[in-house]
Order: C-alpha cells, then sequence, then structure tokens
C-alpha cells in the first residue's frame, strides 16, 4: 500500500476520474439537450383523460402528455402526513377556443386506469393560434359541404398541398420580388434625399428619379396585383371543420394549415419521416407567432454571418499585432504592460464589451459615418445605429486577445534558423516574415481562430446592446447588391433562446423549442469548429516535419 | 619512391603565398562585443579570392562569430556592438550607406544544421531568385538546375523537384541549402560546420563540392575536424578564446606551425 502510494498511483487515479466525471458531463449535456430538443419533432401519441371535475362530473380532456411533476399535499385523513402527487402537464392546443394550450391536471382528479389513445384525432398545425386537436368532420366551403366523413382526409391533404403551393408562391413574390422593389424604392428616395440636400433636384435628374419610381411603383402594383389573386385563389379552398372535446366544432381556413397528420395512426416509419420532415422545417422556415413556433432559418444565417464576419475582421487585427508585438517591439516595459493588458482583456466581461460596442462604435464611429455620407438620410440613422458591422466588430473586440496570444505563440515557434535561412539569402525582415515566418505559422492561428469562432458564436449578452433583434424583417445576407448589408439588424440563435424561452407569452409552449434550439446552436458551433479544425490539420500536415 | 619525391617538391615549388592572392574581404582590426564582454580581439586577416579558407579552434573560440561578422548576420543580435572595419572588395561593409539585403546576396551563408524551408524543393532553390523580382520560368527552370548540379544534387531530386524539402535526407537537406545559397550567385560563401550533421559519404560529397566550387566562389569554412580543413582548404586559421593565433596556408600550418599553442590543438592536445 505504502508503496503503491509512492509510485504516485493515486494521483494517476485522481486525474483518470477528473478526466472521466468532465467526460461524463459533457456527454451527459449533450445528450438531455439533444433528448430534449430532438423530442420536440416526434409525433406524440394523443390521449384522453377523463378528468373528475368538483362538481362530480368528467370532463374529457385530449391532448399529449408533455411532463410530470410530482407536487407535495397532504394526506386526506392526516394531515401530518405529506405525499408526493404527480401532476401532468397536457398540452390540449385548441388556443382560440379553450384561451391556453397547456392544462395541469392532478392525478387524484383522473382514474388512471381509463387513460386511452384518442382514436382518429387528427392535428393541424396552423400558421396562428398554435395547433388544433380534434376529430375530422367535414369539409366545407362558403357554408356548403363539401365532403364529410371517410373522404375528408383525403381531400384534406390534397388542399393542404394546393395551399401550399400557393402560400409558397405568396411567399416568394412577398418576400424576393417585393422585397427587392422596396428595396430599390428605398434607395431611389435615399438618392432623391441626397439630391435635395445638394440642391440639385430638379430638371434631368429629378426626371430621372420621377421616371424610375414610377416605374419600380407599377412593377410594385402588378405585383400586388397577383399577389392579391393568389390570396384570392387560397381563400377559395375553403376550411376543414373540427369537433373536439364537449361536441364543439372548430372551423379551420385550408391556407391557415401548415399540415396535419394523426399521430396515432401513424407507424413507425411514419413518425421517423415525420420527425425528420419536422427538423426540416424547423431549419428552413421563419419564426411565428412571436418565435415560440415555427422555425429559426433566420437566426441560423444571423449567427454564420455574424461570426464569418468576425473571423474576418479579427484574423487580420490580431495577426498584425502579433507580429508587431513578437518581431519588431523591443522588449521592455512597454512591451511587457502591453501583453499583460492583452491578457487581461481575456478576462473582461462579456457585457463591458458590448457597452463599448455601442458607445465607441455604433454612436461615435457610426455617428461620424452617418454625418460624413448619409447625412441626406437624417433623421433616420444608417450606421449610428446597432447592426451585423458593429457586433461582428464588437466581438472581434472580445476574442482579440485569444487570436494574438497563439498567434504569437506561433510565431515563437519558428526555429530561428529558418528566419536567418531566408535573410541569409538577401531577404528583408519583412520578406522573410511574410513569406516564412507568417505561412508556417498559420496552424497556431488557425487555433487561435478555432477558439474565437467558439467564444464569439457563444456569446450573447454583449450582441442584444449591438445589433441582435428579436425579429429581424429582412435577413443580412440576400441577393439584392451588395449581398450583404452591413447595417442590417439580424437574429442570434443564442439570443432567440433567451427570447424564447424566458421572454415569450407562452413559456410552457415553448420550452422543447428552447432545447431544440440550444441543440441547433451547438451542432453550429461544433461545425464551425471542425471547418475550422480541419484547414488546421491540412496545413499542419504540410509542415509536420518541423517539428523535429 | 621517386614520383612521390617529386610530388612534394612540386607542391613545395607552387606552395601558396597569401602575398600573391588577390584579396576578396579584408579585416582590420577587428572587436565584437556581447554587451559587454568581448568575443573578438583586434582581428587582422586577408582573404584570398576563389580560395577555400578554413576557421579552426577549440569550441566558443569565436569561429562562427567571426563568420557571421562577413555577412552582417550579428546585426540581428540586439547586444551585439563592433568595432574597426571589414572591406569586401574594397568597400566598407559595416559603413551606414550598405544595403544589409544586397550584401547577403553578394555574401551566402549555409549554417550548421540544415535548415530547408517548408516548402518544394524547387521553390526552396529558387528562394533568392524570387526575392530579387525574377519570374521568368526559364531562368528560374536553368538556374535551379544549375545550382541543382552545383551542389552535387540534381541527379537525386530532377524527378521530384515539387516534393516537399522537408522529406530529403539530412544530407540531402545540407546540399540543397547549399545549392539554394548558390543559386544566387554570391561572390563569397561561409560555410559553418556543413557536415557536422551528417554522415561520412554526404560529408566526402560535401568536400568534394567544396572543391568544385571554389573555382567560383570565395570559401570561407568552419571545422572541428582538423582531417577536413586540411583536406578541403588552402588557408587556415587558428583561433583561440578570440584571438586569431596564426593564419596562414594549410599546407604550413599543419606540417610546420610555427606556435606551439597551434600545434598542441591539431596534434589533439586540447580543444
Ligand atoms: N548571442 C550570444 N550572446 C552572448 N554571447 C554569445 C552569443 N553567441 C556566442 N556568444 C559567446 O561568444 C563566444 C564565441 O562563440 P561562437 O559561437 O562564435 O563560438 P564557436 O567558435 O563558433 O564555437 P563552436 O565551435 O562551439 O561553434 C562564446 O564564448 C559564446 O559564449
Ligand atoms: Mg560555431
Amino acid at each position: 500500500m505504502r508503496n503503491w502510494f509512492n509510485k504516485g498511483e493515486h494521483w494517476i487515479w485522481f486525474s483518470a476520474s477528473a478526466v472521466s466525471v468532465s467526460v461524463v458531463l459533457v456527454f451527459g449535456l449533450l445528450a438531455m439537450i439533444a433528448y430534449k430538443g430532438l423530442l420536440h419533432f416526434w409525433a406524440h401519441d394523443v390521449y384522453v383523460y377523463p378528468v373528475s371535475t368538483a362538481n362530480g362530473q368528467v370532463e374529457e380532456v385530449v391532448g399529449e402528455l408533455h411532463d410530470t411533476k410530482f407536487k407535495l399535499m397532504a394526506d386526506e385523513n392526516n394531515p401530518k402526513v405529506m405525499h408526493e402527487v404527480p401532476e401532468y402537464l397536457i398540452k390540449t392546443g385548441n388556443r382560440d377556443v379553450y384561451g391556453i394550450d397547456f392544462k395541469w391536471i392532478n392525478s387524484k382528479n383522473i382514474d388512471l386506469s381509463q387513460i386511452k389513445l384518442a382514436d382518429d384525432i387528427t392535428v393541424i398545425e396552423r400558421y396562428e393560434w398554435g395547433n388544433v386537436y380534434g376529430h375530422l368532420a367535414s369539409l366545407t366551403l362558403d357554408g356548403k359541404l363539401i365532403a364529410s366523413g371517410a373522404d375528408v382526409k383525403d381531400k384534406l391533404q390534397n388542399l393542404v398541398e394546393k395551399s401550399n403551393v400557393l402560400l409558397d408562391k405568396i411567399h416568394h413574390i412577398e418576400k424576393s420580388v417585393m422585397g427587392s422593389i422596396n428595396y430599390q424604392i428605398e434607395e431611389l428616395r435615399l438618392e432623391e434625399k441626397k439630391l435635395r440636400a445638394n440642391k440639385e433636384y430638379h430638371g434631368e435628374a429629378k426626371a430621372e428619379v420621377e421616371e424610375k419610381r414610377a416605374e419600380l411603383s407599377e412593377a410594385f402594383i402588378k405585383q400586388q396585383a397577383s399577389m392579391q389573386e393568389l390570396y384570392k385563389q387560397a381563400d377559395v379552398l375553403g376550411e376543414v371543420v373540427l369537433t373536439i372535446a364537449g361536441d364543439q366544432k372548430i372551423a379551420v381556413k385550408i391556407r391557415q394549415i401548415v399540415r396535419f397528420w394523426q399521430p396515432n395512426n401513424m407507424s413507425m416509419l411514419e413518425k421517423l419521416g415525420f420527425f425528420f420532415s419536422s427538423i426540416g422545417h424547423f431549419l428552413t422556415e421563419d419564426p411565428r407567432e412571436a418565435n415560440t413556433e415555427g422555425g429559426v432559418f433566420p437566426a441560423i444565417v444571423g449567427t454564420v454571418t455574424m461570426v464569418l464576419l468576425m473571423t474576418v475582421l479579427v484574423t487580420p487585427m490580431g495577426v498584425l499585432a502579433a507580429v508587431y508585438m513578437s518581431e519588431y517591439a523591443k522588449n521592455g516595459p512597454v512591451l511587457r504592460m502591453v501583453r499583460i493588458s492583452i491578457n487581461n482583456l481575456a478576462g473582461v466581461p462579456s457585457i463591458v464589451f458590448g457597452i463599448f460596442g455601442l458607445g465607441f462604435f455604433v454612436y461615435i464611429l457610426g455617428g461620424s459615418i452617418d454625418d460624413l455620407f448619409y447625412g441626406y438620410a437624417a433623421p433616420s440613422p444608417v450606421f449610428g445605429t446597432p447592426g451585423l458591422l458593429w457586433a461582428s466588430l464588437t466581438m472581434a473586440l472580445l476574442t482579440l486577445p485569444v487570436v494574438i496570444v497563439s498567434t504569437q505563440e506561433g510565431l515563437s515557434r519558428i526555429p530561428r534558423s529558418l528566419r536567418e535561412g531566408g535573410l541569409a539569402l538577401g531577404a528583408t525582415k519583412f520578406e522573410t516574415i511574410t513569406r516564412i515566418v507568417l505561412p508556417m505559422a498559420t496552424p497556431a492561428i488557425m487555433t487561435g481562430l478555432i477558439l474565437a469562432i467558439a467564444r464569439a458564436a457563444g456569446e450573447v449578452a454583449p450582441l442584444m446592446l449591438v445589433g441582435v433583434v428579436k425579429l429581424a424583417p429582412e435577413l443580412p445576407i440576400d441577393f439584392n447588391a451588395p449581398f450583404i448589408h452591413l447595417e442590417n439588424k439580424f437574429m442570434h440563435l443564442g439570443f432567440h433562446i433567451y427570447d424564447v424561452g424566458f421572454q415569450s407569452p407562452n413559456v410552457e409552449a415553448s420550452q422543447p423549442l428552447v432545447y431544440a434550439t440550444s441543440l441547433l446552436l451547438v451542432m453550429i458551433i461544433l461545425s464551425l469548429n471542425l471547418g475550422a479544425i480541419m484547414i488546421r490539420n491540412r496545413l499542419r500536415e504540410r509542415y509536420k516535419a518541423l517539428d523535429n | 619512391m621517386s614520383e612521390l619525391k617529386k610530388f612534394s617538391m612540386e607542391s613545395a615549388s607552387d606552395k601558396l603565398r597569401l602575398e600573391d592572392e588577390k584579396i576578396a574581404i579584408e579585416v582590420k582590426d577587428w572587436n565584437l562585443y556581447y554587451g559587454t564582454k568581448q568575443a573578438l580581439h583586434g582581428i587582422t586577416m586577408q582573404l584570398p579570392e576563389n580560395r577555400v579558407t578554413a576557421f579552426i579552434g577549440p569550441s566558443g573560440c569565436g569561429k562562427s562569430t567571426l563568420l557571421r561578422c562577413f555577412n552582417r548576420m550579428n546585426d540581428l543580435i540586439d547586444t551585439v556592438s563592433v568595432e574597426g572595419s571589414i572591406l569586401l572588395h574594397g568597400e566598407e561593409m559595416y559603413s551606414k550607406r550598405m544595403d544589409v539585403s544586397a550584401l547577403r546576396r553578394r555574401v551566402g551563408m549555409v549554417f550548421q544544421k540544415p535548415n530547408p524551408f517548408p516548402k518544394t524543393i524547387f521553390e526552396n532553390v529558387c528562394y533568392g531568385l524570387r526575392l530579387q523580382g525574377i519570374k521568368d520560368k526559364q531562368v528560374l527552370d536553368e538556374t535551379v538546375e544549375w545550382a541543382l548540379r552545383g551542389a552535387n544534387l540534381w541527379e537525386e531530386v530532377k524527378d521530384r523537384l515539387d516534393d516537399n524539402a522537408l522529406g530529403l535526407s539530412g544530407g540531402q537537406q545540407q546540399r540543397l541549402c547549399i545549392a539554394r545559397a548558390i543559386a544566387i550567385k554570391p561572390e563569397v560563401l561561409l560555410l559553418d560546420e556543413p557536415t557536422s550533421a551528417l554522415d561520412p559519404i554526404s560529408t566526402l560529397a560535401i568536400e568534394e563540392l567544396i572543391f568544385d566550387l571554389k573555382k567560383t566562389f570565395t570559401i570561407l569554412i568552419v571545422t572541428h575536424n582538423m582531417q577536413q580543413a586540411a583536406r578541403v582548404s588552402d588557408y587556415t586559421a587558428f583561433m583561440y578564446m578570440g584571438d586569431l593565433v596564426e593564419y596562414t596556408d594549410t599546407d604550413s600550418l599543419f606540417t610546420n606551425p610555427k606556435l606551439k599553442q597551434t600545434e598542441d590543438y591539431i596534434s589533439g592536445r586540447y580543444g
């Protein structure tokens, strides 16, 4: 035993257990998020819960079981004894009828043996007002019956497909075509403002602007008309009527339907298909209902654009600073001070960077840019307001220390003999650095960027101050030149999680979405990092023989 | 027997004498300090053109330091300060007007440890040319071939010029570094223990190479190997503790050293 201690075996055991605890924690966390998040996309079975009410009657609650919690309640006979009584959270949907989507029921009020699957229950996902749970009754158009009974399901399927085709067309016109026209009209408006400010808005210039505007308005009106036409076509698809608990009826317009399914009648394979199509919807659609439903596409685009732009900004800044400090600056107290400051910069809370970004970038820098170049747009700011560029710059600043430190480390690892080899061939110091030293330091620079990306993609607090919004009307990248709109506000997955999970009116409903979005954020950070790591490994391969 | 005698007589008759040589580099009263520590003490010597001059002496005596003075490599060390003058073909190396990069193109250097760049063999050799802005593919191709042939490496690498230079063996890498140095056609070539990291066969290859190269270049070589100095050099300088102790033609120095110190060293009694 003593021998065992002397050999230091216990330290090996200690560190091994520390490592395994960390691994278990990391994987546990990921597994938990993945499980809860992916559950969101599953077609859950719908049950009927017979709930006895206070006046002795039995009321049927139809819905999916969402959560179970245990509540401490006193025993009826002996108030001193406490029991843990399960309570069930049931998603009942039909918000327009019941007022809320969710209902807590206490297990004391139900006979557990009486809970059964709801036969032929249909769930309809709507563009507004959430899900409907009910039994298909009939299809009507303007009050006239089109179909009833067994026909309804197939007909409905048909109609929903038609409506989705129409809605896609409408969406395309609205977002791409009219969006582009709107963008041009806005440009024209600014052009006019500029001309007016320069007192040049007369004669030919004026005529030109007016002609263009007339053209654009005409195009706009034309598009609007074709959209109206499509809306009309969607309207005449009719509505579907469902029976819900207590023989109430709900009518849902076909064009309101995203999709519908009958979970209790689905096979495992169908459920899997539904699962993947749900994930597809989640990844590619815009959010609806104050972000609590629909997809997160704009947030994905926003996050990725911001991170990539940040990378583009932080790389030259960090590399130049590192090269100056380790190759040119004379070692001395000043350099030491700068080093210490940089290291401490890494420890400054991120919100402080946010405040700095808002105060310096947005108000001072952005304000001056507006004064200098966009005076004609006043009083509405262009760059003097939070936006993509400022968010990326703030993040670049936040991650600068990591990039500097790892670049410096990389530079210091390049053997002196190689620099001397370059210099001995008549290269200047600058040539040696750009042609030999820096290319060889790229793997280290990539390491810095990997750390920077990991940090930037997960940061939310500073972004809330400098450009992230709950709902951005436009994407930061689109098909209108110049394709990337640095002044636009944007959505971000991290902020989306916060907003959906803690700011939405319907916190219960959105909880699975929070997990799903978290999972997505982790996946995006992982894949960005994997991409960077792959590039780094290829670079390392090229310079690998150096290590000996 | 008679032949041997004839040979020695012949070699005695055309014995090399410094006074007859054209001088490439002239060192006058040269002092060098690392901070306050003096590493070279008043070195004065003349280095002949198109000859091989060897520097020998015990470790730490300042051979590398002196060699690095000839292409101003010591400028890179912040603490170094120098006094005196070194003339390259009559031109002061350490004058303010001297373009150091241009000087280093005229005085090439090969280091003790091979230091090829992590690039292709081809790019390594034409690195110096590219620095001079030469882009003409034909000129580059020709020069690379010439330099690699000159460094006795062409036959081994001609089929894999686009491979990474780090994949070559140590001896090949060293010859590549020599090719890289001669590709820019310097006037003087400095070799600091070029074979100390190599096996006997590579060493032999490089020694033969030095013999060929001296037709075109003035060569200064630092070595710890007495036999090598005796084999390859025309002149030899013996240094001790930062002083130039004895400097004369190689034959005389090895067969008939004037000072006891030199004799002790070359006969291996210390060092
Ligand atoms: N960068 C430096 N800073 C301070 N002192 C140095 C430096 N380089 C060399 N020296 C000192 O200068 C002296 C001469 O060193 P140098 O490297 O020229 O010796 P050398 O003759 O080449 O030795 P070796 O045969 O071991 O290579 C030594 O005493 C060494 O400690
Ligand atoms: Mg040395």
